[in-house]
């Protein structure tokens, strides 16, 4: 880490002393108790928060609302924004060799045994809220034109869950489609970004990740992961943003967008219609 | 595969002024002699010099009267691929006279056509194929997949479809004061590098022009009907599209029977983006598993020094998607059995690109007719 020494703990309060700290970043799934939520707020540190599975849309609503209401200087994270692969694809986007986004494409698609005991079935899955998040970043935008559909429920198959599909329009002509599942047998899971921009395209693919691996019958073919540079780069940039000042707050902002858009899908998926988004 | 002492079928071009393709494609077959080009007399010189040309590189007579052809060639089989405006009347007049078509992709620009041509073919009782991909490897490959119950029953399927290919200047390259570019012009000076397929006076966008491949896919695939449609769309890469009105970018969520649920994303993306002509890939999720499939394989990376930039990287092997095409047309005619993509199964992957380009129009969501 560049200008950050690093203490680790898996409970909060057992860290010597808040004091000691300048900064605390809460790895892990998201879940976390109210009281040591409450003591890091009590501490005025700047506190890294990440949007994990155990983080239900409903709980994430209601603490965005009470950090905004405190002026908390609790900053919420998309981790899947620093993997490697979406950064690079950021930066390229940043940079205009890929022009102007037209299309963003996501499958997430999970393990039946992956499912968070947070996911209910009147909310979104978490992965779905960082999906949207991811997508808003890259396309640089909010969409104006949301709409979703949901498979039937199959509890009487071998893998029961969850199959939702969100397609969002954007101004300008841009567009989007993200689909999560988690309903695949037990075991691995997929993952798949491609962006088609007005000059260029990215495709970043588990299908072409994958190494062979042979111990007689069908090979298999093993993800190779993107390693810890994913947890380095999350924790640099919030270092870099508290050395620099920079208001950690806007994370708040930039979550009740996807939240909103959120809202929008859900009430796409009751009406069977596309829904207009406003904003927040 | 049919035997050799199967009937052999003679073959008159209807058109020739798009890809010249199809018309190749069924002459690889040992069933399939091509016998004569024709052409209506009225169409214009620059078809007129295709069809002629393509008559001399086959060694045929070219005939400037579809009828006389139709009548005087011992024909059993259409096959035709002029404009798209033109695909449905050329394919009525052969089935009228008893003849057998294959025709060229899309099926037609207007509704009312397609109707007729259903009625046509049925009533005919000739056999009909809308020419597809559904013979590519891959493609097979994911039927057998599917078909073994190797994921279980289908939940969701997703198609992408992107052509990595120019079309002309990029968007916003038109200099203020000078008029919009002509599709028509455009896409026969396209004939060149075979990127002509949109071509005729209205223009098409690529729901209309290549839909019907990657909805191909999804309706062998699945036997699913479309029953609900939301899309959206734009001009976002070339100059011409965005002069005339025709998406060269869509995506599409489809609602099917059964419950299941597809998605397309379809583009003429431009030539820079993928290295080997483009990103077609299916992904199909079911209660049992799921599939990935990257349409292009098998494929080999040929490199070497001085290569040409526009030639493809990698290249595909083993594809005998145009001699199955026709083999399976051959069989269907010796058995009185059922086409690849008869006219019933186009009009029904038209009707979805039709409600789909209503949804791009107004932003709701549109049922199939």
């Amino acid at each position: 880490m560049r200008g950050a020494a690093i203490e680790t703990s898996v409970d909060v309060f057992a860290i010597r002393s808040l004091d000691e700290c300048d900064a605390v970043v809460l790895m892990g799934d998201g879940a976390c108790s109210a009281d040591a939520i409450q003591s890091l707020r009590n501490s005025r540190k700047p506190v890294l928060r990440l949007v994990g599975r155990k983080v239900s849309q409903g709980e994430l609503k209601t603490w965005l609302s009470e950090d905004h209401a405190i002026d908390s200087i609790m900053t919420w994270v998309n981790p899947d924004r620093f993997l490697p692969s979406r950064q690079l694809i950021r930066q390229q986007l940043e940079s205009k060799k890929l022009g102007e986004p037209g299309l963003m494409r996501i499958h997430r698609w999970r393990p039946s045994d992956a499912k968070s005991d947070s996911d209910s079935a009147n909310e979104l899955p978490t992965a779905m809220l960082c999906d949207f998040d991811t997508a808003l970043w890259l396309m640089s935008r909010s969409p104006n034109l949301v709409y979703a559909i949901e498979s039937p429920p199959k509890e009487s198959e071998s893998h029961a869950g969850r199959f939702i599909q969100v397609h969002l329009g954007f101004d300008g002509g841009g567009m989007a489609l993200i689909d999560f599942c988690d309903q695949m047998p037990n075991g691995d899971h997929y993952d798949s970004l491609s962006v088609i921009g007005s000059t260029g395209a990215a495709y970043a693919d588990d299908q072409q990740n994958r190494q062979l691996l042979f111990r007689g019958g069908t090979a298999q073919a093993i993800r190779t992961n993107e390693g810890v540079r994913q947890q380095v780069a999350m924790m640099q940039e919030f270092v870099d943003a508290i050395v620099a000042n920079r208001d950690l707050s806007g994370s708040i902002s930039s979550w009740k967008t996807v939240l909103s858009v959120a809202d929008a899908v859900c009430q796409s998926l009751a009406t069977r219609q596309a829904v207009r988004w406003e904003g927040c | 595969m049919s035997s050799s002492s199967s009937k052999q079928f003679r073959c008159a071009v209807l058109s020739a002024v798009k890809h010249d393709y199809v018309a190749r494609g069924v002459a690889s077959h040992p069933q399939f002699e091509l016998v004569v080009v024709a052409d209506d007399p009225q169409v214009p010189e620059w078809a007129h010099e295709r069809n002629q040309q393509f008559a001399d590189s086959q060694s045929i007579p070219y005939v400037r009267d579809v009828e006389r052809a139709l009548r005087e060639f011992d024909v059993d089989v259409a096959i035709v691929s002029s404009e798209a405006e033109r695909h449905c009347d050329l394919s009525i007049r052969a089935a009228a006279v008893g003849k057998h078509v294959i025709q060229d992709k899309p099926l037609s620009t207007r509704r009312s056509e397609v109707d007729r041509l259903v009625a046509a073919v049925e009533q005919s009782g000739v056999k009909f194929l809308m020419w597809n991909r559904n013979f590519i490897p891959a493609v097979i490959h994911a039927r057998d997949q599917i078909a073994a119950g190797a994921i279980g029953r289908p939940t969701a399927i997703h198609a992408d479809f992107y052509f990595a290919k120019d079309a002309g200047p990029p968007k916003g390259s038109r200099l203020p004061g000078y008029p919009p570019l002509s599709w028509q012009t455009h896409q026969i000076a396209s004939h060149i590098d075979g990127s002509d397929g949109g071509i005729g006076r209205e223009p098409m966008g690529e729901l209309a022009i290549e839909g019907i491949y990657p909805l191909g896919y999804l309706q062998m695939l699945t036997g699913a009907r479309v029953q609900r449609v939301f899309a959206r769309s734009t001009a976002h890469f070339h100059q011409v599209n965005a002069d005339n009105g025709a998406e060269d970018l869509a995506s599409v969520t489809l609602e099917m029977e059964g419950g299941l649920i597809g998605s397309l994303a379809i583009g003429r993306i431009g030539a820079a983006s993928h290295p080997s002509g483009g990103e077609i890939k299916l992904h199909v999720l079911g209660s049992e598993g799921a599939l990935v499939v990257n349409e292009a394989h098998p494929e080999v990376g040929i490199y070497y020094r001085g290569q040409p930039a526009k030639e493809a990287r990698q290249r595909r092997v083993a594809n005998e998607n145009d001699f199955l095409l026709a083999d399976n047309f051959a069989r269907a005619i010796d058995t009185d059995g059922d086409t690849m993509m008869d006219a019933r199964a186009s009009l029904a992957i038209f009707a979805t690109i039709e409600a789909a380009l209503e949804s791009c129009r107004t932003g709701l969501v549109v049922e199939v007719q």
